[in-house]
């Protein structure tokens, strides 16, 4: 009996864990980002552009990767009371496969 | 080996269990190779700075600006104005510090390392000596490399600005529109308010980071 028991435990946990794996959607998900820091821009292409008002001026930079990740800084600089207040805002993002 | 029927339901339901697994699996698994998952990590941070414009004078339609105790090294952009109607002569200094947006690790790995102004403060009054046709800007020897001096002047129109940095001395030729002077090279186009001065140093940092 005690091997029996045993092949069901193992048969259970089989089981639990691929459910568990599924579930959380890392099983399929390949790694978008290289692991070595020193190869990052590798694969990746940059683009930066900018929009100025009389009250605000607007920078964007975008990194596109092969692997179809991409991560967005925005920068924006407002004055929307002449030169009495400055308000710097910085949006950043990533997106992986 | 006879199975009692316990037992041989405990076999049903961990087959059951293990079959229901191995096609969610591979349910997810050919749903992630066709169709990208998309997983934003949006982030915001906000900065205010409101400067205190100093009075200032400029003297026979000439002014000087001595920024004395700067590194030669240092990052320094001035924006000259002229004023409008009774609007006063001032002078308005920020000391910018740069950082990086976040500690983001995949976009650290993607070498998004762009600076970005992290702090502005004005420089304390008692570091603005002025006097007709002349300021000092003083303490100036205390910023880092990850810091830059940001000054606006407003002057008269048609006043013609000289700025000595150490030996160097910048001057130009009153423009009636105004300039921007950024660690001694003139930029195109004038200036709109302090808000452009700190777009090209912000411009500067993003492009050679």
């Amino acid at each position: 009996m005690k091997p029996l028991s045993l092949v069901l435990s193992i048969f259970l946990a089989l089981g639990t864990s691929v459910v568990s794996r599924a579930a959380s959607g890392n099983a399929a998900r390949p790694n978008s980002v290289p692991s070595n820091g020193s190869a990052a821009n590798e694969g990746c292409s940059w683009d930066i552009s900018e929009e100025e008002t009389d009250n605000s001026w607007c920078a964007s930079l975008t990194v596109m990767c092969d692997d179809g990740s991409a991560c967005f800084l925005t920068v924006c600089l407002y004055d929307p009371s002449g030169d009495a207040e400055i308000i710097q805002t910085v949006t950043w993002g990533c997106t992986e496969n | 080996m006879k199975l009692s029927r316990k037992q041989k339901l405990a076999f049903v339901a961990a087959a059951v269990s293990l079959a229901i697994g191995i096609s969610a699996y591979t349910l997810f698994a050919v749903a992630a190779g066709h169709k990208q998952t998309s997983i934003p990590q949006d982030n915001t941070t906000t900065l205010r700075w409101a400067p205190h414009p100093a009075p200032i004078n400029s003297k026979d339609s000439r002014f000087k600006l001595q920024l004395t105790d700067l590194a030669a090294s240092g990052d320094w952009i001035v924006g000259v104005q002229p004023t409008e109607g009774n609007e006063p002569e001032t002078i308005s200094v920020g000391l910018v510090s740069w950082g990086t947006p976040s500690p983001n690790e995949t976009m650290a790995k993607k070498a998004i390392s762009a600076a970005v102004i992290s702090q502005i403060e004005d420089l304390p009054l008692d570091g603005i000596q002025s006097r007709p046709g002349l300021v000092t800007l003083n303490g100036l020897g205390q910023l880092s490399r990850s810091q830059s001096v940001v000054v606006q002047l407003k002057v008269a129109p048609g006043t013609k600005v000289r700025i000595l940095n150490h030996d160097r001395e910048f001057a130009n030729d009153a423009e009636p529109e105004g300039l921007i002077i950024h660690n001694g090279t003139i930029t195109s186009g004038p200036p709109k308010g302090i808000k452009s001065l700190l777009a090209h140093l912000t411009r500067s940092k993003m492009l050679h980071s």
